[in-house]
């Protein structure tokens, strides 16, 4: 049964400009190469001169914060996934 | 979309008073009613969960024993460690109880990187945990689809009266603190602006309001 008074969820609409990415990994001297060469695969039009990076305390581990176009929910978690799979990516938002 | 959340510092607070408050909010917030979340201290406590057995309280001694309204078993609250109440309508969000939970933890996760400790979630036993021991636990209660209670992460406090309990019914159940894991002193206020973020952004927050009146406490 469906409620007509019920709000609804918070939705992205697609497809979204300047969608931020907040990407977390192990600190490593080509970490931000391999996350480009990623969203580059997926998002030709990110721009690397606009990547921030920072790191933890001690510089175990890092975080870099990107803009993309997102296409879709599924484009997102194709990013997501290949992210992962370089083996360096632990988080990403 | 705008989706606010309200933050509120509230310091060291005494234990009951404060559970009331969030159950008062639960109890009254309506569909337009904006998510909260308080961060704050407590006095030393136990807080005994509904599934709680009696049996994990070892030793209470002098520290006293609330029976509360949440999920889990025994644990500890006291000065030192960081709590944080997450007030979230839930079912408004289009979340499960499943997102919520794991959104806490990765804020958790993701705070603890920035102090290069390489912590991790379970997925059999809520909590933060760093190298096998517990260093967050997590408690919620959903009412009318929205979540009361929260989290706690050790920052730096005494660790002693974890003794007296099985902590999560866990007996053995090895507790750590951020302190012990930096091997640094840590500001709990620090901590809490850092945490204030982490949630922000892991529950999808678009912005979110400081307010700094107190709560409405129901004795």
């Amino acid at each position: 049964m469906t409620h007509s008074t019920e709000q609804q969820p918070p939705k992205i609409e697609f497809p979204c400009e300047n969608y931020s990415l907040r990407i977390i990994g192990d600190s490593c001297d080509n970490f931000v190469d391999v996350v480009l060469e990623v969203l580059k695969r997926h998002a030709p039009e990110v721009d690397p001169e606009t990547v921030v990076c920072r790191d933890s305390s001690k510089g175990r581990f890092v975080s870099a914060q990107v803009s993309i176009t997102a296409k879709s929910v599924e484009h997102l978690e194709q990013i997501n996934q290949d992210l992962r799979e370089t083996g360096l990516v632990r988080m990403v938002l | 979309m705008s989706r606010p959340v309200i933050i509120r510092h509230l310091g060291c607070v005494p234990y009951e008073p404060t559970w009331h408050a969030m159950q008062s909010f639960t109890e009254n917030r309506d569909a337009e009613t904006v998510d909260e979340i308080w961060l704050l201290e407590h006095p030393k406590v136990f807080t005994q969960g509904q599934a709680g057995k009696a049996e994990h309280v070892l030793a209470a001694g002098d520290i006293p024993v609330v029976q509360v309204d949440r999920g889990g078993q025994v644990t500890y609250h006291g000065p030192g460690q960081l709590v944080a109440y997450v007030l979230v309508d839930v079912r408004r969000a289009g979340q499960g109880v499943r997102d919520l939970v794991s959104s806490i933890e990765n804020s958790l996760v993701e705070l603890l990187y920035q102090y290069d400790i390489d912590a991790y979630a379970k997925p059999d036993a809520p909590g933060v945990y760093v190298a096998e021991k517990k260093i967050a636990s997590l408690g919620l209660r959903i009412r009318r689809g929205c979540s009361f209670h929260g989290l706690a992460l050790n920052v730096d406090m005494d660790l002693q009266p974890f003794q007296r309990i099985n902590p999560c019914g866990y007996a053995g159940m090895q507790m750590t603190q951020l302190r012990d894991e930096t091997q640094q002193k840590i500001e709990l206020s620090e901590v809490s602006v850092c945490l204030r973020d982490a949630l922000v952004s892991h529950l999808k927050f678009s912005e979110f309001i400081t307010l700094t009146d107190g709560i409405e406490c129901y004795e």
